[in-house]
């Protein structure tokens, strides 16, 4: 009886011990995967306002920054695309495109009013200065970059990358540009939601 | 007490349903309830289509549409703006001009200069007026389309002080509509 008490207690302390708790680091990944896992299904670049003047479209998409952190560091380990994205969260990527109706080439002559070099090195060097952003506390933001990504006319649509720093993420933003391209005037791009919890 | 009740209606309900079976199986009563009901089907549906293929037409009042564009406030402040640093600089000019310190030689350059300046000052206030005014009815023309498609209008009157249009009825006036419609739209609310 004595044995089998003692082996009771041994069974006892080896059940205590084979219980592992889950460590602090484990639960914080799967809380970032859960995270990431709604970004991805809403779709990332599912954030898309058109504006159409004449027969031009102009595209803005609010891209979260954890697409280009992913992009570029991958899915494998996410504490540090995690914290990274903690040290970036005041920054905003939008994706802007402009199309013509019919695919043609917008940086043309007769869309713009000026060689075609120029036009390439407007929407290089200065486009920069016809973005800003109004925050939803009124707060006017200026561009701090842009990046025109060239598709040497295989694409029907120019698309540049422009940059904005110092906004809380959690602020809704609008994209006004002053469009002196095409000069088509104003336009403006009311972002809704900044985030949206997808109920599983 | 209730079972009794409920069976009761049940008898009741049977006897109607048999009742009603012994009519629809008489012949003559069973063609004149389906040729009543093709004939209520075909009034209805004439009655449908001709409400749908109605002709939809309202009106606007185009000066009162521009004016309260947002676009348009945008655009007059910023040509403002333009126009009174252009008048300072011109002013200066003038001012200089006038004064007694300058040769007669350096007044002939700075009247000519001043000159040069008006002009262009004219030049600006003429084509500001008309490429921007083009802009900005080309976004309301732009808007005004996806505006009649959501509220299925077929055509859109617009008129200014009802010069060109005698009489419109209050009822199919809907510049407010519009106008609403077209500042949504413009700060990219819809």
């Amino acid at each position: 009886m004595k044995d089998l008490n003692k082996l009771f207690c041994v069974f006892c302390v080896l059940l205590c011990f084979s219980c592992k708790k889950e460590t602090k680091e484990e639960s914080r990944n799967s809380e970032i995967r859960d995270r990431y896992f709604n970004l991805e299904k809403i779709g990332w670049k599912s954030r898309a306002y058109t504006q159409k003047a004449d027969d031009i479209d102009f595209t803005a998409i609010e891209v979260p920054i954890q697409y280009y952190l992913l992009k570029d560091l991958g899915n494998e380990n996410l504490i540090p695309v995690d914290s990274l994205y903690e040290q970036n969260k005041k920054e905003r990527v939008i994706e802007f495109t402009f199309q013509q109706d019919e695919e043609k080439d917008l940086l043309t002559n007769d869309f713009t009013g000026m060689d075609y070099t120029d036009a390439v090195k407007y929407m290089s060097f200065g486009l920069e200065k016809d973005f800003y952003v109004v925050t939803s506390k009124k707060d006017t933001i200026a561009c701090s970059g842009v990046t025109f990504e060239r598709n040497y006319k295989i694409a029907p649509y120019q698309k540049v990358l422009l940059f904005f720093s110092g906004i809380d993420p959690k602020e809704k933003i609008q994209l006004v540009y002053t469009d002196f391209l095409f000069r088509k005037g104003i336009l403006k791009f009311q972002f809704k939601d900044t985030y949206t919890q997808i109920a599983l | 007490m209730r079972i009794f009740f409920v069976k009761k209606n049940k008898n009741l309900l049977l006897r109607k349903f048999l009742t009603s079976l012994s009519m629809i199986k008489k012949p003559g009563s069973l063609l004149l309830i389906i040729n009543s009901l093709l004939i209520f089907s075909l009034i209805l549906y004439v009655i449908l289509t001709g409400i749908s293929s109605k002709t939809k037409i309202v009106f606007v009042n185009n000066s009162e549409l521009f004016d309260g564009f947002t676009m348009t406030k945008e655009l007059k402040r910023t040509g403002e703006k333009e126009f009174i640093a252009r008048k300072t600089a011109l002013d200066n000019l003038y001012s200089q001009i006038q004064s007694k310190s300058i040769s007669a030689s350096e007044k002939e350059i700075l009247m000519k200069q001043f000159i040069q300046q008006k002009e262009e000052l004219e030049q600006f206030n003429q084509i500001f007026a008309t490429t921007e005014s083009s802009k900005i009815w080309s976004r309301i023309h732009s808007y005004a389309e996806d505006f009649s498609k959501e509220n299925n209008y077929q055509l859109i009157v617009g008129s200014e002080n009802k010069t060109n249009v005698l009489y419109a009825d209050e009822k199919i006036t809907v510049t407010k509509e519009l106008l609403t419609y077209i500042n949504k739209r413009y700060e990219g609310l819809k």
